[in-house]
């Protein structure tokens, strides 16, 4: 069977109604073509590779078809030669090994003295397959043919230069000769072909435009009479002299003009030439205008000049055709770092451009106007790229979103603003903001005390309105788990300042629905379910009445088919159980934050938390506002320690196995970052402020810790050491005819200014007294934690006893005594009486 | 410097390919698709640049037909010069076809390539002049009868 015509080939291809009808095709023609190339027969050759042009770009293989390829280059038939060549570049790269086999025919075409196709061919093979060694075997020939008497030889000549010296960089001194003569060339052709080379060699060895410099005025003078020549048909374009060629020239004056005055003094007049006197509105003008600004901004241009260039791009920003106002977008963005004022004028127009359709034009603006932000003017930016982020598509989303964050992060002017706004961006494109931002958020709000109430007023009600938002819901959950207390307290104002009443309930109810959404919605959802789950966690000392809920939410996800989910799970069910009820509260303490320096101006303060909590009035208020002006969490990381005793603790600890803190910290690997920890030498000494200078300042931290859960044991009697206090001072707070309030008096053993007070409750009357609690406010100078009493209710025994604990530093020791205002409130059963008793404690025991 | 030019139908169909750098025949069939996709997805008023991977693309659509320009990204080059160049080499090609369209191209690969060949050279702009494109070839063909 013999082969087809190259035309019916093709045509049975185009008939090829599916891709397996055509692999048919092809794969039968390849077969009858390699067996017509083993007959040896050169009747069909030329055709046969004229069709295996055809395969490859079809995108089947044709390696068989390379020795023939080469015998072909060798013919003497210029139409087998040229089909030869032909397939030489299209066949065959520089890696195949059979190239050098066609050297010496190469050499013998670029000698020939038939004809000049015959050498133009030798060169355009030179041009796009030599290799290094091929190019040292020809690269006399071509240098002689730079020298040839037909322009046509020459121009290839030159770009088969241009692929030599990027071989062997050596070549390009034997080069720069033949440049002197070709500069002089009127020919558009030669002179195009002469830019490229110098272009080339100026990337390839720099330091050579010292060398070209020399050549400026002449590329003035060829520019400038090319600008002036008369209509010559065949190269205007649109009634632009040789577009082409004018941008390559200016191209190189750039580069000439780059860093040197006077070469730039030089072309100032022919830019400025150009740049005003080019009209026309369509392609070809703007692409020598585009040339001109690129060369304005490269050279040292007089101001005259670059006000011209901004001018053009200026015009170009505004123009109605997109290639052209994306071109103006890129350049600006080059500007930015060198006229940074001319490229903030456009503020307003580059923000308009988010408005196009097209996303490359978006994403080329939102770039620029990333650019142009600033400390200053980043508010009104931010608030424009909002109104965009509102109606953005899917596509362009996440990047606008992003950006934002980005611009805010970098120069946001206040740390209320970073917040407002990059919770609106959350609350807009919460699913495409990237993690790192929502951390840095998590730190930044959790390193500054005043926002923390505000932030988790107002991304609990985002929250619970933009489920969606999976990026919102992580900071929601974060901001609920770790400052809950804050939300439910009842103290925030809404706007028309009506308070704000979120219950413990409501609070773990929205997380619960977070949950519940995020359930199989893949990584994402896992990670937000995680987060969740550590929330729930903490609430669990912070949230006392929902601990049974929030166990039966954890215990949910125990089965949990993510491995990650299900350990957290497990080993939170374990933390709420009873056994870790002394270290729970050690654990689950809100987290110091130590962040990254620039957020951190201003010294992170944090209330101490209370355990009394629950019972708010205006007297425990007084309390709360007193205490966060007077306590602040060390510089030192108390984390580090709660590491450390912990560790220490496992031997104890029911399951040996079972490390709570390093799970729990590496359970948030993707929560906000915990500061480094450091070897702790005596976690233990360190976490009772044993005498070290963490002590005072953590206003006895180590003790809250312990001390914190009124059922527990006080630090030292856990840790077996009985401080030899002297005998306890008493002072009767309170007596009347049912009941008797006796203070007893013990300083703490670590912190002399700190006194730990047991207020002891007995019943004198023959009734049972209920509903027994006493509030304490303070000066500001005193600090109190109140606990809560042991027990509410008393039997009219006088053995029987109620106490209730609280803690007073004094700050001012030594100064000014400890003054109490007490509300002791209990009703009388017996006669349904209530009673309530308020009274100022003066002269309470001092040195003692 | 030009990395590669391609002539595609808006079937996806690669008509006429050059590539001035070895790229094996899986990686230009991969390249090819993803570009016509990419092009086929923008709409007229769209810009006709866009990256892919480590290219700038510059295209032009003439009816049913893509002509696709790509460079290296890090290279600087006159976009707006580029578009002007592919509409050069279509009116080029249409001289010398009459009323160019796909099948003339198909039909008549090695003049397509001819020409393309006489335009650039090893991804440099070598003849923008069209009556200088197309003398070589008439010259051969002239002979060749």
């Amino acid at each position: 069977m013999s082969t087809m015509k190259l035309k019916e080939f093709i045509k049975a291809i185009r008939n090829c109604k599916q891709a397996k009808d055509e692999r048919a095709v092809v794969s039968k023609e390849s077969a009858l073509i390699r067996n017509a190339f083993k007959e040896k027969n050169p009747k069909n050759r030329h055709r046969n590779i004229a069709k295996l042009l055809f395969v490859n770009l079809l995108g089947y293989p044709t390696q068989f078809g390379q020795v023939e390829t080469i015998k072909c280059v060798a013919s003497d038939d210029y139409t087998e030669k040229r089909i030869g060549y032909m397939a030489l570049s299209q066949l065959m790269n520089e890696s195949s090994e059979l190239l050098m086999m066609v050297t010496q025919a190469i050499k013998n075409d670029l000698n020939s003295s038939k004809s000049n196709f015959i050498v133009a061919l030798g060169l355009t093979s030179i041009a796009e397959i030599s290799t290094e060694d091929m190019c040292r075997e020809l690269y006399t020939e071509v240098k002689k043919l730079m020298r040839s008497t037909s322009s046509y030889i020459k121009k290839k000549a030159i770009l088969a230069a241009v692929r030599i010296i990027k071989n062997i960089p050596d070549t390009i001194d034997d080069f720069m000769e033949v440049i002197d003569v070709l500069i002089n060339e009127h020919s558009h052709s030669i002179t195009l072909a002469t830019m490229t080379l110098i272009q080339e060699i100026i990337n390839i060895e720099p330091e050579r435009v010292g060398t070209f410099r020399k050549y400026t005025k002449v590329l003035i003078k060829i520019l400038k009479n090319l600008i002036h020549s008369g209509y010559a048909p065949e190269y205007d374009i649109q009634g632009i002299k040789d577009p082409f060629l004018q941008v390559r020239i200016i191209r190189v004056l750039g580069h000439l003009g780059e860093g040197n005055e006077d070469a730039s003094d030089d072309m100032n007049d022919i830019l400025t030439e150009i740049a005003t006197s080019t009209e026309g509105s369509k392609g070809a003008a703007n692409s020598i205008l585009y040339e001109c600004v690129r060369a304005i901004m490269l050279i040292e241009a007089s101001s005259g000049l670059r006000a011209l260039g901004i001018n053009i791009l200026g015009r170009f920003l505004v123009n109605k055709e997109n290639n052209i106002r994306f071109i103006a977008l890129t350049n600006l963005h080059k500007l930015v770092n060198i006229d940074y004022n001319a490229v903030q004028r456009h503020k307003t127009t580059v923000i308009g451009c988010l408005k196009d359709p097209d996303l490359v034009i978006k994403k080329e603006a939102l770039d620029l106007i990333y650019q142009i932000c600033k400390n200053t003017n980043v508010k009104g930016i931010v608030k424009e790229l909002l109104n965009f982020l509102l109606t953005a598509e899917k596509e362009f989303k996440e990047d606008l979103a992003n950006k934002i964050c980005m611009a805010v992060e970098k120069y946001s002017p206040t740390k209320k603003w970073h917040v407002d706004t990059v919770i609106k961006v959350l609350t807009l494109a919460g699913s495409e903001v990237m993690d790192n931002f929502i951390c840095s958020l998590i730190t930044l709000i959790a390193s500054t005390a005043e926002l923390q109430n505000y932030s988790v007023n107002k991304t609990y009600f985002s929250m619970k309105e933009n489920l969606e938002q999976s990026g919102l819901q992580q900071l929601g959950v974060w901001l609920i788990g770790e400052f809950g207390e804050l939300l439910v307290s009842g103290q925030t104002m809404e706007m028309d300042d009506t308070p704000i009443n979120v219950t413990e309930e409501e609070a773990v109810e929205t997380i619960e629905k977070v949950m519940e959404h995020y359930k199989d919605k893949g990584d994402k959802g896992d990670v937000i379910i995680q987060y969740s789950l550590v929330a729930l966690s903490k609430l669990t000392i912070r949230f006392e009445s929902m601990k049974g809920k929030i166990q039966e939410l954890i215990q949910n996800q125990v089965h949990n088919p993510n491995i990650e989910i299900q350990q957290r799970a497990c080993e939170f069910m374990k933390l709420i159980d009873e056994d870790w009820d002394q270290h729970r509260l050690a654990i689950f303490e809100p987290m110091p934050f130590q962040g990254d320096e620039n957020m951190l101006v201003d010294a992170t303060e944090r209330a101490v938390r209370e355990e009394g909590e629950g019972d708010e009035d205006d007297l425990t208020q007084l309390k709360r506002e007193a205490a966060p002006a007077q306590t602040h969490v060390p510089e030192e990381s108390p984390l580090d320690d709660i590491f450390g005793i912990n560790y220490d603790q496992q031997d104890e600890s029911p399951d040996d196995n079972f490390d709570p803190l390093g799970d729990i910290f590496g359970g948030m690997g993707t929560d906000a970052p915990a500061p480094p920890s450091d070897p702790v030498s005596d976690p233990l000494g360190d976490i009772f402020g044993g005498g070290s200078a963490t002590a005072s300042a953590s206003s006895g931290l180590g003790s809250d810790i312990f001390g914190g859960s009124p059922a527990s044991q006080t630090p030292s009697d856990l840790f077996g050491s009985a401080p030899s206090a002297p005998a306890a001072p008493t002072y009767i707070a309170h007596e009347d005819s049912n009941i008797k309030v006796l203070f007893n008096f013990e300083r703490d053993s670590m912190d002399s200014s700190t006194h730990r007070i047991t207020a002891v409750y007995t019943n004198k009357s023959s009734s049972v007294l209920d509903s027994i609690n006493m509030q304490i406010s303070v000066k500001k100078y005193l600090n109190l934690q109140l606990f809560a009493v042991s027990s509410s209710s008393l039997q009219p025994m006088p053995t029987e006893q109620v106490t209730q604990e609280m803690k007073i530093q004094n700050t001012h020791e030594g100064k000014d005594p400890i003054v109490l205002r007490a509300r002791i409130t209990y009703t009388h059963v017996a006669s349904g009486q209530k009673v309530v008793e308020t009274k100022v404690l003066e002269g309470l025991p001092t040195g003692y | 410097m030009i990395e590669f030019i391609l002539l595609v139908n808006k079937q996806g169909q690669t008509r006429l390919s050059q590539y001035y750098n070895s790229y094996t025949v899986k990686e230009r069939v991969l390249l090819e698709g993803e570009l016509v996709r990419k092009c086929l997805s923008r709409t007229q008023k769209q810009c006709s640049f866009f990256n892919h991977q480590q290219f700038k693309v510059i295209y032009r659509r003439y009816a049913s037909l893509y002509f696709i320009i790509g460079i290296n990204s890090d290279e600087d080059i006159n976009e707006l010069s580029m578009l002007e160049f592919i509409h050069n080499t279509v009116e080029t090609l249409d001289r010398y076809f009459e009323n160019v369209c796909e099948l003339d191209i198909m039909f008549n690969i090695e003049k397509a390539h001819f020409i393309i060949d006489e335009m650039i050279m090893n991804g440099c702009i070598l003849e923008t002049n069209k009556e200088s494109v197309l003398t070589p070839l008439k010259a051969i063909m002239k002979a060749s009868k």
